[in-house]
């Protein structure tokens, strides 16, 4: 873990081209977004889901407050690769109808953009679900997924947050089936998506980032 | 314990026994050269490197000695020169860097050994304490230089009359278009499935590799074939179009093509698509955007699974 932490880097330490996992860290020391950030012919991009009622974009990155680390799981090597992943994501922000809610699933955004919705609840999810559905696609080998969801619940859910996210969401889709958002929803923070980034070894399991979180926590501190 | 290269000089090309205090000019050029040959090899180690180098003489025999400390072989440059790999092949072993830098010295010694007509006798003791002989295969093992010829790869599409199918060990179809004569290399299966279309039109896409000789050698993979005239331009046109466009431009007429045909239940046209892209030549960006692109729809179609599974591992091998 600790040659791994050599990873968390702020912007100035940043190599020419890369893909990352992002957390942003607001002025009381909290993390509270995440992103795919990527750099490539000395450009840097942040790809994200910005809350609620925009829709997911793609767009210069100009913010220093967050905490990068570059993924390292995906083999990719070259500049090249990151623009035709930058372009690859363009078009999913192009095509993503994302509503906020707190659902995580192993969902992807595959083919094309579109939504490969494996709950069948429709687009619907969180920042940190944003990028798992990014990154459980760039696991090309289909029998991967990112992370391993399973043992995440929906402790970390404020329930009046949440009663305003269904509401929306019935508002948007008649058909919505709220009996199983209940029985399906989970949160995962933006920390632990993070935390979860210093692992190659796909699928990353909570394990690994309840055992890591205190001390990647400590590390962004101690750069704060 | 020290590794040890030594290179004695006994007789000059007359068959004089040569000494420390009897140098003929013959064996001082060589002595010069391997001087001048050894010092340029050790400008390649870091500087402490160097200090644990050490260049000696005989007392009596003209032995020029190099000396180093274990940690620093000379044993795996020695064993290009002596064991006959080539460069090109050495270098692909993954070995240590700047091990053909400094193969260039030692080949220049071996060169001057094999040309001047001097005896020379070439020891290597290594860190083992092997005290190895290798004046035989130092004069042996000589190198022919591999050429190394630039290759060009490019995805071709042909129209033209088959007038022959099959091969004994390979297996080649020949069209002619234009008093233009095209030999594709293909498999058995393929060539016999192409031999119902003998003395007909047939239209095919095949990986052409050209390699600048003094004359240009040129052949030819079989990539796809199509059934007609009309396919066979249509997928001319998308992959031009592609392979001109920008990687912005090349995406988005990616995802156009591939969900057009995704959306219309067209997976064929998908595969054949794909197909285009399945050789080791491909951008490993474009590779991985093809895939990302295509992830979803397996186990729909073996023949797409096939297409699909063989460029990931094309993405994984580069």
């Amino acid at each position: 873990m600790e040659f791994l932490i050599n990873n968390l880097l702020t912007e100035e330490e940043l190599p020419e081209f890369f893909i990352s996992v992002g957390v942003l860290v607001n002025s009381s020391k909290e993390p509270i977004h995440a992103g795919i950030i990527l750099k490539f012919d000395e450009n840097t991009y942040l790809c994200h889901y910005p809350y609620k009622d925009e829709k997911p974009i793609l767009e210069k990155y100009d913010n220093n407050k967050y905490f990068f680390n570059l993924i390292n799981c995906f083999g990719i090597s070259s500049n090249d690769e990151i623009e035709y992943i930058y372009n690859w994501l363009r078009i999913i922000c192009k095509k993503s109808s994302l509503t906020y809610g707190h659902i995580i699933s192993e969902s992807s955004y595959s083919t094309l953009g579109t939504f490969e919705d494996s709950l069948d609840l429709g687009e619907v999810g969180t920042c940190v679900s944003f990028c798992l559905y990014i990154l459980n696609h760039l696991a090309i080998d289909e029998n991967k997924v990112y992370l391993d969801i399973n043992d995440w619940d929906d402790s970390e859910i404020n329930e009046e947050e949440d009663e305003i996210y269904r509401n929306i969401l019935k508002l948007m889709n008649q058909n919505f089936d709220e009996e199983k958002y209940l029985q399906n929803r989970k949160r995962i923070k933006p920390l632990d998506l993070y935390t979860a980034s210093f692992s190659d070894d796909l699928p990353i399991d909570k394990l690994f980032v309840d055992i890591h979180r205190d001390f990647v926590y400590n590390k962004i501190l101690e750069k704060l | 314990m020290d590794e040890v290269f030594k290179i004695t000089i006994n007789k000059d090309s007359k068959n004089n026994d040569i000494s420390i205090n009897n140098i003929s000019v013959e064996a001082a050029e060589s002595l010069k050269l391997f001087i001048d040959s050894m010092t340029l090899f050790c400008e390649n180690y870091t500087e402490e490197e160097k200090s644990q180098v050490k260049f000696s003489f005989d007392t009596e025999s003209l032995q020029y000695i190099t000396s180093m400390n274990e940690d620093i072989q000379i044993r795996e440059d020695l064993d290009i020169i002596l064991t006959g790999i080539k460069e090109n092949d050495f270098k692909e072993l993954n070995t240590i860097e700047n091990s053909s830098e400094k193969v260039k010295h030692l080949r220049t010694i071996q060169e001057k050994i094999i040309s001047n007509g001097l005896d020379y006798s070439i020891f290597h003791q290594n860190s083992d304490n092997e005290y190895v002989d290798i004046s035989k295969s130092i004069k042996k093992n000589r190198i022919k230089y591999r050429a190394s010829y630039i290759r060009d790869y490019e995805v071709v599409f042909i129209k033209g009359s088959l007038y022959e199918v099959g091969g004994k060990k390979a297996t080649n179809i020949h069209l002619l278009d234009n008093e233009i004569e095209y030999k594709v290399d293909t498999d058995r299966e393929q060539a016999y499935k192409f031999s119902e279309f003998l003395y007909k039109e047939v239209y095919i896409s095949a990986l052409k590799t050209t390699i600048y000789k003094s004359s240009l050698e040129e052949s030819y993979e079989l990539i796809d074939k199509y059934l007609s005239n009309e396919t066979f331009k249509s997928y001319q046109e998308i992959y031009s179009l592609i392979q001109n466009s920008n990687i912005s431009t090349k995406c988005d007429i990616i995802y156009e093509y591939l969900e057009n045909n995704f959306k219309n239940d067209q997976i064929g046209n998908n595969i054949k698509f794909l197909r285009l892209f399945n050789n080791k030549h491909t951008n490993k960006g474009l590779l991985r955007f093809l895939l990302l692109s295509s992830k979803n729809y397996l186990k729909i179609n073996d023949s797409f699974d096939e297409v699909f599974y063989s460029l990931s591992s094309i993405l994984n091998k580069k």
